[in-house]
């Protein structure tokens, strides 16, 4: 009896389990599959890439834990294949790379730029500096698109920026000359205004593209009854350079004021530039750095001085004459060496001259010192110290003048250009390098052979102290 | 009334089961996955690594086959093709020469992946390859592949083949050897020899990265495990000619007998377990590399013959 009742109670699970799972009736709430409805997405989106005349920008915003660089503008050229696509940054005016993309369906549509661009893969690339890369992605989440609007959100995969895609109105090379020089001519570094008759002030950082703002906050006057300032808060945002201004990665909020972008005449900045937003009622003035100096300022003779020790013990190089090479860019330094001149470059961020890794002399040059054409010289930078001396071959390293602030008799101090986060560069070397590709040749060896000017001048510059305008 | 009971169950399962495979199958899958257009170097790839090896050659990013712990980036178009190249004159030809195409064909790993940076640690230290599961080998650095061809790299600037050999091509046959030691594993003998020796991921710190010849292995990454060490042991010794050996050995001072010791157990393992004299391998190999430099392979061609 009591086994009959188990056998019934199960006969009745059963049909009651059964029973539910037969008289599932569904509508089928789309007519394809997810798979496929995402193919089609995937699809459209294509089309709409590669059917744009002109290509597209991306407003590429970088950064992660280690740093923030803010945006940079890309011009990209979808293929109608829908395989390849060709790309240009506002950091280089003229360089473009083709390489190749994909949709992809991961965790979500991807657009995955899957073989080496340098551009679009610059920032994402690790090294032994950054080993995490610099924030850069190159593979993104569509969040969505606008065919109507011309607008595709994207968000990157790893690093978690937002990169929106806009048309461009003109072809991709026009585009990215503009925002090159743009970019190039922003040296805007301080600002200063009102909201609400609350006193702001800000540093732009032009290298890392980064808006900083600073609620002031009056605690007092002076001995002549001018109001004294202290900064109660600080807010910060990377930005991204537009043909306007300055459009932020985020809005800011400033005294209770938000606003995502400031425009201002890029025709000004050098002199008077006003920072705007007309939606916010904001006007903030904008100031170069202290130490600015146009290029012009620069041409004459100098004398250089650098100690062999740390202790002292100077050396000096008189009678540099810095001569116009590329007008507003270089000059070309006569009378470093009896052997070579070498190039100095302006910063127009800056405004300083800048000394860098450079070719002293170039591959098959008819050199007397060297008659064989495999060797080229080249000056490199050293981070030369009481207890190190690391060399980098590394055309962004090397030392700056900074100005005294003495117009009359300017003197410049060389220091470190920031060109790399742990590498300071206090001094210079002569290196030879062996072009030729023989196992027994040495890739570089000290080029000793040549000197730099000036009493005991060695293949050595150790230490630069001074630049000293004499003419 | 119990078997009635019974036997209503087993209908109603029936009914159950039968009446829940109404639905006919479709006979297009719902799932589709990405489509990249075939190109020149695709077809390629086709008809000298997966048509004759059934080896997937990936080239294109796919962040799920790269490590999710270091950051890389996709490696470059036209540097892949020539990676492509090496490996098949380098590597899989050489095997096929040495061991026969059977060999090849049934331990040579069904895929490469390759990536445009090294792998960097947060130690200083990177990471050039790596092998998975007998089946998958990783090759990083492919966008440094143009400096080793054209100058040299890194430690070995202004030597390419040594330096293409030290970052790439050894790197092929060191994985390729975990590859072999996954299918068949190499005699305990081994890890016994220089058993004290191995550090683990301080290979790469003060003394080690210095005294290793002296303490009996042939690289400094050789201290790191037994299976590291027995994987370059091969890939050195095959690399490399007679004289660059003798040298080592002359460095290594008493601790050569080590070295000669674990090399006569690869070399016996090799010949044992797979029927390859090492001897042969290595002659091969260095006669391949030197046609190579000699301009006798085409790197860049991608006509299919």
């Amino acid at each position: 009896m009591k086994n009959r009742s188990i056998l019934t109670l199960c006969a009745a699970a059963l049909i009651g389990l059964s029973a539910p799972s037969c008289l599932k009736s569904y509508v089928e709430k789309f007519d394809t599959s997810a798979s496929e409805r995402l193919s089609s997405y995937l699809n459209d989106l294509g089309t709409m890439l590669s059917s744009e005349p002109y290509g597209w920008r991306m407003e590429y915003f970088v950064g992660n834990e280690d740093g923030d660089f803010g945006g940079i503008n890309i011009a990209l050229k979808f293929g109608s294949e829908m395989d390849t696509v060709r790309v240009m940054s506002e950091e280089n005016a003229t360089a473009a790379y083709t390489s190749h993309y994909v949709f992809m369906a991961d965790s979500g549509p991807v657009l995955s730029f899957d073989t080496y661009n340098p551009i679009m893969h610059k920032y994402g690339t690790a090294s032994s500096e950054y080993y995490e890369g610099r924030g850069g992605d190159y593979q993104f989440f569509i969040i969505g698109y606008d065919k109507e609007k011309k607008v595709v959100n994207l968000k990157g995969k790893r690093n978690g920026k937002f990169c929106n895609l806009y048309p461009l109105s003109e072809p991709m090379e026009d585009y990215n000359a503009k925002m090159f020089s743009i970019q190039r001519n922003f040296y805007v570094s301080t600002f200063e205004g009102e909201i609400d008759g609350k006193k702001v002030t800000g540093d732009i950082d032009v290298r890392n593209r980064q808006f900083t703002a600073h609620e002031m906050e009056a605690y007092g006057t002076d001995k002549d009854g001018k109001t004294l300032y202290d900064i109660a808060n600080t807010v910060s945002v990377p930005y991204i350079l537009s043909e306007k201004g300055l459009s932020f990665y985020e809005p800011l909020e400033v005294f209770g004021m938000s606003f995502d972008s400031l425009d201002f005449d890029f025709d000004l900045a050098k002199s008077d530039t006003t920072f705007r937003s007309t939606a916010a009622g904001i006007s903030f003035k904008g100031g170069i750095p202290k130490d600015w100096l146009p290029y012009e300022f620069f041409e004459g003779t100098y004398a250089l001085t650098y100690n062999v020790s740390t202790l002292g013990s100077g050396s000096t190089i008189s009678g540099i004459e810095l001569v116009p090479e590329e007008p507003g860019i270089s000059y070309r330094a006569k009378g470093m060496s009896r052997q070579f001149d070498l190039l100095m470059e302006y910063n127009i961020r800056t405004g300083r001259l800048e000394l860098r890794f450079q070719m002293v002399l170039k591959p098959g040059t008819n050199d007397p010192i060297i008659d064989e054409d495999r060797y080229i010289v080249v000056l490199l930078p050293w981070a030369l110290g009481p207890d190190s001396g690391g060399l980098w071959m590394n055309s962004d390293l090397g030392m700056a003048t900074e100005w005294n602030g003495n117009r009359e008799n300017p003197t410049f101090k060389w220091v470190d250009n920031g060109g790399a986060r742990n590498f300071i560069t206090t001094s210079f070397l002569l290196y030879y390098y062996d072009t030729d590709d023989t196992a027994d040749s040495p890739y570089y060896d000290s080029a000793e052979k040549y000197s730099f000017a000036g009493v005991g001048g060695t293949y050595q510059l150790p230490y630069l102290n001074t630049f000293r305008k004499t003419k | 009334m119990k078997r009635f009971v019974i036997y209503s169950v087993i209908a109603l399962l029936g009914l159950s089961v039968t009446a829940c495979v109404k639905d006919e199958m479709s006979e297009n899958s719902v799932i589709t996955v990405s489509q990249t257009k075939k190109n020149d170097f695709d077809r390629w790839l086709e008809a000298n690594f997966l048509l004759p090896y059934n080896i997937d050659f990936k080239y294109r990013f796919e962040m799920n086959e790269s490590d999710m712990n270091y950051f890389t980036i996709p490696a470059d178009y036209e540097y892949s093709i020539v990676m492509a190249h090496l490996v098949k004159y380098l590597c899989i030809e050489t095997y096929d020469e040495v061991a026969g195409i059977t060999f090849t064909r049934s331990y040579f790993p069904k895929m490469f992946f390759l990536t445009g940076e090294w792998e960097y640690r947060n130690n200083g230290t990177i990471i050039l390859g790596t092998a998975e599961g007998g089946k998958k080998i990783f090759l990083a650095g492919i966008n440094l592949l143009k400096e080793t061809l054209e100058k040299g790299y890194g430690d070995f600037a202004g030597n390419p083949a040594e330096s293409l050999n030290h970052y790439f091509i050894k790197t092929i046959h060191h994985e390729f050897t975990h590859i072999l030691n996954q299918t068949i594993d190499y005699p305990v003998d081994f890890a016994m020899i220089t058993g004290t020796g191995y550090v683990a991921d301080s290979w790469s710190d003060a003394p080690y990265n210095r005294e290793f010849l002296k303490n009996g292995f042939i690289t400094d990454y050789a201290q790191h495990s037994d299976g590291e060490d027995f994987a370059e042991m091969l890939s050195e010794y095959i690399t490399h000619d007679q004289a660059w050996w003798e040298a080592q050995m002359a460095k290594a001072g008493d601790s050569a007998r080590l070295i000669e010791a674990k090399l006569d157990i690869v070399r016996t393992y090799l010949k044992d377990s797979f029927d390859i004299d090492m001897d042969q391998l290595r002659a091969t190999v260095l006669r391949r590399q030197n046609d190579v430099f000699s301009g006798f392979v085409d790197l860049h061609s991608l006509e299919i013959k």
